[in-house]
């Protein structure tokens, strides 16, 4: 059975495919420096109606090597309101000869939960090895949907060390459905574009790879890409149609969101009964909020529409869980409960900072927040999570374009940035350096923006994880014992502050009857930038800090100080940076430490000076004091 | 390897008893009051109880049939326990019609509100089902209103075709687990065997009950590990139950620790495996009794022992291959490097073959199983005497019996009259002798053509090892400048070359930026990167400024600059399990600093030459100046890789003597 399948194979051979993905035939450019070439790619989009929409999808990529296996995903994703038309795969040896087929039945069929306790969202997979390198693989599939809201994007350029043959992206529109469209970064390549009525074109020809630069712009802010929304679409079998923010937040407003507020008698009781006796809005909102969190947790559930829609208030209310959608919304209606006026908000998550994009009107974004205007400011609050402070957002949602969905409609806003003078976290300690040279001391630690958003979740560890996070923490320490560990969580300031105990060994260096001493105990600089010999692109500091060090030292009686440094003063564009050793007495000397590095971008030029910076500083860190035997 | 089972074994003994109702529903205002652990009070969820019965039975369709009851009750104490409101069931489905199903799921959430004890409970909106792939099914559940101090209770029903091996009952978790009860049950026919792990101690104990069954029945059925048997009985049966009980009390939560392997290898946890069924006709069919008989079962299966029989498909390669083979040395390369130039492993473990190894050889893809028996065939037909050695992969953990799920790898072994050597031909940058720590685990068996199997160790004969010559210029602004020439062999060189095997030179040399930051590292080479059976070199160059300190005009420098171990691997206090280094190791430098001129060395750190135990480790650090030039040797050699936990401080000790010897500086001064 198996030799007549092998033959069968053999006669479905077609013939041109002998040469026609030869790797010779690859421009050597292409094939210099690379891991993969993408050969061909064509998205063909028909969107045949409001409510059908067909994407065909075709690539073949030559790979060269293991690392160029990433520029090959043979899978597609399907839902409930989509389904997989057709799907296979081929194999060509370096020649261009087939070597493998793969139909639709060698696919798993498997679930795509991610991260989400359950969705309904299900992809084909095909689980593939390769046989030899280099090889070119050719993946085809279409798919028919009737959500259109998603038009799927053009990146031809989608992964570091991977060139570009050719990619094309066509979007046939017979009916006219008015479309946005937006191109990115068209500068960074030679696009050719057509756009008329019915009919939308991008291609792009021999584009080489780009390169990962460390400390850069988030991949999508370099690479050109194009994205298009439909003013009218249909989400899940729900029907839109939007112009503008405003009509998008309507349309949210009134589909989404509305009469899913409901709250039930007695709930309403338990929180007027909570507020009575607030009469600052803003402190009634803090205590709802706190309520919230302490009665909630998150948890992700996406079926249907329910991927876009929260769940009723009055279930998360029961249940007391939801996902981000579920728990604004029962926020939002627990404070409307109250008068208080609130809204969902939509925000593209995660530490890279995306904006929503003002200029193009579609769904965007991944998470929800809740925003509560006061006259003063805006609140935002994190509804998902049982922790946070009260009008504190973290690394997950600050400093960018948002979406409120307001009763008007759609409007944007901005959310809070940390400054560096925010982003604080000042370390105080009194230091002994033991006979033994064993070093022991007290220490305070108090971190604020940002940095309390890194250090406050030392409060729910148990001590013996508290012990271990500070061992990893101050690795440099080697047999570091910790005692009387205490934490003062103070929401309100947002200021999370550490105070404790330490001994270490070994942490001078022995140099004949002289002992060197770094005064710098706990500060160490992990990320040092490379310098680079041809940066092409600019430099990024998301979140700038500062931090203070101030440390009173005690040496021992049967040793005396033979020599400290110069007091160290860098100043630059990126940053300062202090630190100076003052003798006290022949006893006690007193260190202090202040790095304060600026949040900013800079262009691609300044990188190299700013790689000088950080070596200054890391160099200036490890300056030692001196002293002898008595 | 005795040592290993004695470390395991450690006593501890935990009896209590209470006093509490655990029936289900009877959760009681005393247990909702509790605000923290009473012996653990920072633990964040305690399972107050858990009960598990399984029981082997009859069903007049499907034959034998586990069904399996689970009742659970849960104290969460705070936020950080919430994790365990939402349980994953793994539902194993197989590639016949055979299915794990789940029934009669329920729960409630148990809250205090106002001194009253209030329940919600789980409902249909809470439990969601995941079709996950062809061999499994999920089904998650998340309890309703959580807070802080309330306690959870769930039970279920698992009923499951599979009875010859199942997952290992659990009584240890990373939280307390107050009371847990086991009872398992199945008719006098089943011989199971029994495996306890951990290093709580607990007593089973067993009782025969009798039963019967008025089926008439003559069928064949499937056994659950793929073959069937026959049965032939009478329309009423009496038989006797073997039932076993467990009870345990108060077993503390189960922490991580590093460099001690597989932590699941020290949960306490009890695994039945089938080892033979016996009917009232009295043929008996054989499933595991010992690890002998385990071999004799794996090696008889079609998808092993039947795709080393094979040699048609590859014989006319191997003939031209072996063609003007100057000797055996010779051949067993040409052969290793032929396969695993060959095949390409498609990452999936087992010791069976996944399609065949024809066909796997055709397509020059396949599992471990189909790979290293194909190299196992091949040896054999050059004229070796080769088998096949199972391997139970880390990750897999250490069974401490005798079982066909004990293993899970399979590599191929070449006797010679003194020793056997090991070749995984799923390593493309593999050499023989040479094992992927992975694999390092336990020991692994032998398994002969006439059936006979015994334990072989999987470390390879010379330790893993590292020469390094460092030469370097030191000067008076505090820059070091100079050269690495580096010698790797064993696994020392294996990992390197998985590091670097794909990387341009000028992303090895900026990958090496990321060791060493306040380095620049260039023109770095390699010299046999592609060819495992040689040693792998490296060589480079260096320039730094961050290693020299100018303090009043006196250069203070650790001779071994950033090769100096800064940190001390073993952070913890005290610990529990063994430690595993996986491994012996060489680890040496030879350094040759030039001193400025007009500086002389006015101190040097002090040599040394110690070891730990009886040599179980040593190191040595030997340093002198002559004219101008600075010379040190330092050599650490791990000779005993696997402690008891008594050990532990004095290999912290140890491992904190070097990081201070090598902090050590060098004083240079002006003449």
């Amino acid at each position: 059975m198996r030799i007549l399948k092998f033959l069968f194979i053999l006669l479905m051979v077609p013939v041109y495919g002998q040469e026609h993905y030869d790797i010779n035939n690859i421009p050597e450019p292409l094939r210099t420096n690379v891991n993969a070439i993408i050969r061909d790619h064509d998205i063909n989009i028909a969107l045949n109606d409001v409510n059908n929409m067909t994407v065909s999808y075709h690539i073949v990529v030559t790979v060269l090597n293991k690392r160029g296996l990433e520029a090959i995903q043979p899978a597609v994703g399907y839902d409930a309101n989509s389904s997989v038309q057709s799907v296979s795969a081929r194999v060509y040896d370096a020649r261009g000869k087939e070597i493998r087929k793969y139909k639709k039945k060698d696919f798993s069929d498997v679930s795509a939960t991610g991260a989400n306790l359950y969705s309904d969202n299900r992809m084909m997979v095909l689980d593939f090895t390769p046989s030899i390198y280099p090889f070119t693989f050719e993946f085809e599939t279409i798919t028919k949907t009737n959500s259109t809201a998603f038009i799927p994007r053009w990146l031809p350029i989608a992964f570091t060390s991977v060139s570009v043959e050719s990619s094309s992206y066509i979007l046939r529109n017979p009916r006219r459905i008015p479309l946005n469209s937006k191109i990115y970064n068209l500068d960074a390549a030679n696009i050719e574009i057509s756009e008329t009525g019915t009919e939308f074109r991008y291609s792009l020809k021999n584009q080489l790879p780009v390169k990962k630069e460390d400390y850069g712009p988030y991949f999508t802010e370099i690479v050109p890409f194009v994205k298009i929304a439909p003013q009218q679409f249909t989400l899940a079998g729900t029907r839109a149609e939007v112009r503008s923010w405003k009509d998008f937040g309507y349309w949210q407003q009134q589909k989404l969101l509305n009469g899913r507020g409901e709250l039930s008698e007695s709930t309403i009781g338990r929180i007027s009964a909570l507020v009575s006796g607030i009469n600052d809005p803003k402190e009634k909102a803090r205590a709802i909020y706190e309520f919230m969190q302490s009665k909630t947790r998150y948890i992700s559930v996406q079926i249907g529409i329910g991927g876009w829609q929260p769940t009723f208030a009055s279930e998360v209310d029961e249940l007391g869980y939801g996902d981000c959608k579920g728990l604004t919304n029962y926020t939002q209606a627990l404070l409307k409960s109250q008068g208080i006026e609130s809204y969902y908000t939509i925000v593209d998550s995660g530490p890279g900072g995306q904006d929503i994009d003002e200029d193009f009107v579609a769904l965007q974004g991944d998470h929800v927040i809740l925003t509560v205007p006061f006259e003063d400011e805006n609140v935002f609050l994190e509804c998902t999570s049982q922790q946070l402070p009260f009008n504190f957002l973290g690394t997950h949602t600050d400093d960018r374009k948002v979406l409120m969905v307001t009763p008007e409609g759609g409007v944007m806003t901005r959310t809070h940035r940390y400054s560096p003078e925010d982003n604080k976290i000042e370390l105080k300690a009194n230091v002994t350096l033991q006979e033994s040279l064993k070093l022991s001391g007290t220490l305070t630690q108090r971190s604020s923006g940002i940095q309390y958003s890194y250090r406050y979740d030392l409060e729910n560890e148990t001590s013996d994880d508290v012990k271990n996070r500070y061992k990893r923490y101050w690795s440099h320490l080697n047999n570091l014992d910790l005692a009387d560990i205490s934490f003062s969580n103070d929401k309100k300031e947002v200021e999370f502050t550490e105070s404790l105990w330490f001994e270490t060994e070994g942490y001078v260096s022995m140099a004949g009857s002289r002992i060197l001493l770094n005064p710098n105990i706990f500060q160490r600089i992990e990320d040092i930038p490379s310098k680079a010999a041809n940066r092409t692109q600019p430099l990024v500091i998301r979140r700038g800090f500062t931090e203070t060090d101030s440390i009173t030292l005690l040496l021992p009686s049967n040793y005396v100080l033979e020599s400290v440094f110069e007091p160290i003063s860098i100043t630059t564009k990126f940053g300062t940076y202090r630190s100076s050793v003052n003798i006290v007495n022949e006893a006690t000397i007193e260190y202090k430490r202040e790095f304060i590095l600026n949040t900013g971008r800079y262009p691609k030029e300044d990188f190299n000076t700013y790689a000088d910076f950080i070596k200054d500083v890391v160099r200036s860190d490890r300056s030692k004091i001196v002293f002898v035997q008595k | 390897m005795k040592e290993f089972f004695l470390l395991i074994a450690l006593l501890t003994i935990f009896q209590f008893s209470q006093a509490q109702n655990f029936k289900y529903g009877k959760v009681s205002k005393d247990e909702l009051e509790q605000k923290a652990h009473p012996d653990y009070p920072e633990a964040e969820a305690a399972i107050l109880y858990r009960e598990l019965r399984s029981k082997v039975d009859y069903h007049k369709e499907d034959g034998w049939i586990m069904y399996t009851e689970v009742h659970e009750r849960i104290k969460l104490y705070n936020e950080k326990g919430y994790e365990w409101a939402t349980r994953e069931l793994i539902l194993k489905n197989s590639s016949t019609s055979d299915r794990e199903q789940l029934s009669s799921l329920k729960g409630s959430t148990y809250v205090l509100k106002n001194g009253k004890v209030e329940e919600f409970k789980l409902k249909k909106d809470g439990i969601f089902e995941e079709s996950v792939s062809k061999f499994r099914d999920i089904t998650k559940f998340t309890m309703p209103s959580i807070s802080g101090g309330c306690i959870i209770e769930y039970t279920y029903k698992i009923r499951s075709p599979f009875i010859a091996s199942m997952e290992p009952y659990r009584f240890q978790e990373s939280i307390p687990v107050n009371k847990v009860n086991l009872r398992f049950e199945a008719p006098e026919y089943f011989n199971y065997q029994i495996h306890q792990r951990g290093w709580i101690p607990f007593k089973i104990v067993n009782e025969q009950i009798s039963r019967s069954t008025t089926e008439h029945f003559t069928s064949q059925h499937n056994t659950g590990v793929g073959g069937t048997y026959n049965r032939a009985g009478a329309t009423k049966t009496t038989y006797q139950a073997n039932i076993s009980t467990v009870e345990l009390n108060k077993v503390p939560p189960l922490k991580e620790e590093t460099y001690a392997g597989n932590i699941d290898n020290y949960a306490a946890a009890l695994h039945y495996e089938l080892t033979f069924v016996r009917w009232e006709s009295g043929s008996v069919q054989e499933f595991s009794t010992n690890w002998e008989s385990v071999c004799k079962q794996i090696y008889k299966d079609e998808d092993f022992g039947n795709q080393l029989d094979r040699s048609n498909y590859f014989k006319d390669d191997l003939d031209d291959l072996l063609v003007g083979a100057k000797d055996d040395t010779d051949k067993l390369q040409r052969i290793y490097g032929f396969v695993t130039n060959k095949m390409n492993w498609n990452k999936y473990v087992g010791y069976y073959s996944d399609e065949d190894v024809i066909s796997a050889y055709k397509q020059g893809i396949g599992n471990s199983a189909d790979i290293n028996l194909m190299l196992t065939a091949m040896f054999r037909y050059a004229g070796f005497n080769a088998n096949p050695v199972l391997i139970s992969t880390v990750s897999n953990g250490i069974p401490l019996l005798p079982s066909l799920s004990g293993f899970n790898y399979v590599v191929a072994g070449v006797e010679t009259p003194e020793d056997i050597i090991l070749f995984d031909g799923t390593n493309k940058l593999g050499q023989e002798d040479v094992l992927y720590d992975f694999l390092l685990n336990w020991q692994g068996r032998i398994v002969r053509e006439d059936g006979s199997s015994e334990w072989v160790p999987l470390q390879s004969h010379s330790p893993s090892s590292t020469a390094r010559m460092i030469d370097y210029k030191l000067s008076d602004n505090g820059w070091i400048t100079g050269t690495v020439k580096n010698q790797r062999n064993g696994s020392s060189a294996l990992k390197q070359r998985t590091q670097f095997v794909d990387l341009s030179p000028i992303d090895a040399a900026l990958s090496m930026d990321n060791v060493y930051p306040n380095v620049e590292i260039e023109e770095m080479e390699f010299e046999n990167l592609e060819i495992p059976q040689q040693p792998l070199k490296q060589n480079y160059k260096f320039k730094s400024d961050g290693y020299v300190e100018n303090i009043n005009g006196d250069l203070y420098v650790a001779p071994l600059v950033f090769f100096a171990m800064e940190e001390n691997p073993f952070k913890l206090d005290e610990r529990k399990f063994p430690i595993d280094l996986n491994e012996a190791s060489k680890d040496r430098f030879i350094v040759r600093i030039d001193i400025p001129e007009g500086y002389k060395v006015t101190s040097l750190p002090e040599s040394v030459n110690i070891k730990l135990g009886e040599n179980f480790m040593s190191y040595k650090y030997l340093i002198s100046e002559k004219g101008g030039t600075l010379q040190l040797m330092s050599e650490f050699n791990v000779n005993k890789f696997l402690f008891g936990p008594d050990m532990y401080k004095d290999i912290k000790e140890f491992f904190q003597f070097i990081v201070d010897k090598e902090k050590e500086r060098v004083v240079i001064s002006k003449i």
